[in-house]
């Protein structure tokens, strides 16, 4: 019965959408619904000084969406910190009976170094090149959860985490704080210099925004991975639980 | 010929039917987040198939290979592909507190079947 | 062009229905997975390479690292779906049994039906040194 609702709603809805759709189906160069990418792409060497098109629209032309984003990833690390408070600092040792062996042991540790370093040069390219904040401190926090999803003794603390968050995140807002002191008086306006187009050094403030956000970002999937493998150095009372549970009883 | 968008757009339609089918008939929670999982990426699809040009080429401009208006004029669009940057990373974020919401569920029930869970009647 | 398309699409489908109605959640996981990178290379295909790469990184190597974690923090890497219709049919709805030969990863060495023989030892070792203590009691 379930199963016979489940299709009919499938159903009505597929033609719903069909409907809306099938107009635009067959054109591949809708010339009429690219008008804000056109004015985006002219724009973009005048106005910032980057080569990445992308990159300058989700800095520049629509920085504050950014800041809303770091914000509900921060929402989300927080989440599920509070929500895995009772196992933050249980640790894998009573998941994983195996410890994973002396190959992945150190193998992670040998790597992490590495993965870290092609995530910041993913971070720091983010004007020239494909990539940016988001992807580069993601990449940074994969590498931190490979270590500690192997070395089930290793412990991470979260109060050092939420120190550098807190830090990149005052960056951000203190860089577009800078703009209101401009001439263009508004908030994350590009005032630096925009330098020479495909240079390090160029675009203004997009890259320190970049490497703000990429910190931030790499600073919240950690404490997020932390919470989530329970190696926790900094868990609260939880992380005696057990042993209040026995001496109470 | 059959163009690219419309392959996609069926394609990106049918990744959210079928997500929407499975998170409203499984039984396992974990089977509905990875439905919504679907959903998400068929959303995804579709917004950046709405953005692409016949032989498009990516955003970025290259220094070296022409003059650059020549570069902007077969560009992809690079709005919707600055939406799902951010939609993709927020999507991540609502799988990772929906499976700690599971893991607490199944920490104080012991069973992820929704049928089991007095709360949830489905 | 459109051949690979429609290749990629047609694989996005099946494995995407794959990953909703397959009995066991650890295959499902991992279909997850894949189609997440199908999906980034579909992006990379329609001319969105940032957003590839940031599909590739988070959809197939962050999602799958916290779905895994779930699974085994509620015990179902090895349980079968009540309602999935792919797959292993056992009855009795658990995907154990599938398993019986073949040895679990776990550092916990197991007889034949699952019980345990000694911690620490690998289950090929674990079957000679049973052998041996058999061999010593009789």
């Amino acid at each position: 019965m379930r199963k016979v609702i489940g299709f009919l709603l499938i159903a009505s809805f597929a033609f719903f959408i069909v409907s809306l759709v099938a107009r635009d189906l067959w054109i591949d160069d809708p010339a009429q619904v690219r008008t804000i990418g056109q004015a985006a792409i002219g724009q973009t060497i005048p106005q910032s000084g980057a080569a990445n098109t992308v990159t300058a629209i989700v800095v520049q032309f629509r920085g504050l969406d950014t800041l809303g984003e770091v914000t509900v990833l921060f929402l989300s690390a927080i989440g599920v910190a509070l929500l895995s408070g009772e196992f933050a600092g249980r640790g894998l040792n009573e998941l994983f009976a195996d410890d994973g062996g002396f190959i992945l042991h150190y193998g992670t540790r040998l790597v992490l170094p590495l993965i870290a370093l092609v995530g910041a040069y993913i971070v720091a390219h983010g004007h020239l090149s494909p990539g940016g904040g988001f992807p580069g401190g993601v990449l940074i926090a994969t590498a931190v959860f490979a270590v500690l999803m192997t070395n089930v003794q290793q412990r991470l603390s979260t109060r050092l985490m939420a120190v550098i968050e807190g830090l990149a995140g005052l960056a951000f807002v203190g860089l577009g704080t800078l703009g209101l002191l401009g001439d263009k008086f508004s908030f994350l306006a590009n005032v630096l210099p925009k330098g020479e187009l495909g240079f390090l050094f160029s675009a203004g403030i997009i890259p320190l925004i970049y490497a703000a956000v990429g910190t931030k970002v790499a600073a919240e999937l950690s404490t997020l991975v932390t919470s989530l493998t329970g190696s926790d150095k900094d868990a609260g009372p939880a992380s005696v639980s057990a042993g209040g549970k026995g001496g109470a009883r | 010929m059959i163009s690219v968008s419309a392959v996609l757009y069926t394609t990106s339609i049918i990744l959210v039917l079928l997500g929407l089918y499975g998170a409203l008939t499984r039984k396992n929670l974990i089977r509905t987040v990875i439905s919504l999982d679907v959903i998400d990426l068929g959303v995804n699809i579709f917004l950046i198939t709405i953005g692409y040009i016949k032989d498009g080429r990516a955003p970025i401009y290259v220094i070296g290979s022409g003059s650059l208006s020549v570069q902007a004029a077969r560009m992809a669009d690079p709005l919707p592909q600055a939406l799902v940057l951010t939609a993709i990373v927020i999507g991540f974020g609502v799988t990772a507190v929906a499976l700690t919401l599971i893991m607490r569920l199944y920490e104080k029930r012991k069973t992820v079947e929704v049928s089991e869970t007095r709360g949830l009647k489905w | 062009m459109i051949a690979i398309v429609l290749f990629v699409s047609v694989l996005l489908i099946g494995l995407a229905a794959g990953a909703i109605f397959v009995r066991s959640l650890g295959s499902a996981v991992i279909l997850l997975g894949a189609v997440s990178l199908l999906v980034a290379l579909a992006f990379l295909l329609l001319a969105a390479p940032d957003v590839a790469i940031t599909e590739a990184a988070i959809g197939s190597a962050l999602t799958t690292l916290v779905y895994v974690l779930a699974l085994r923090r509620t015990d179902s890497v090895h349980r079968a779906d009540t309602d999935g219709e792919l797959g292993m049919e056992r009855a009795g709805g658990t995907a154990k049994g599938a398993f019986k030969g073949a040895p679990r990863i776990d550092g916990v060495a197991r007889a034949a039906d699952g019980s345990v023989l000694q911690s620490g030892v690998s289950s090929a070792g674990a079957s000679r040194a049973s052998e041996a203590k058999g061999d010593s009691r009789a």
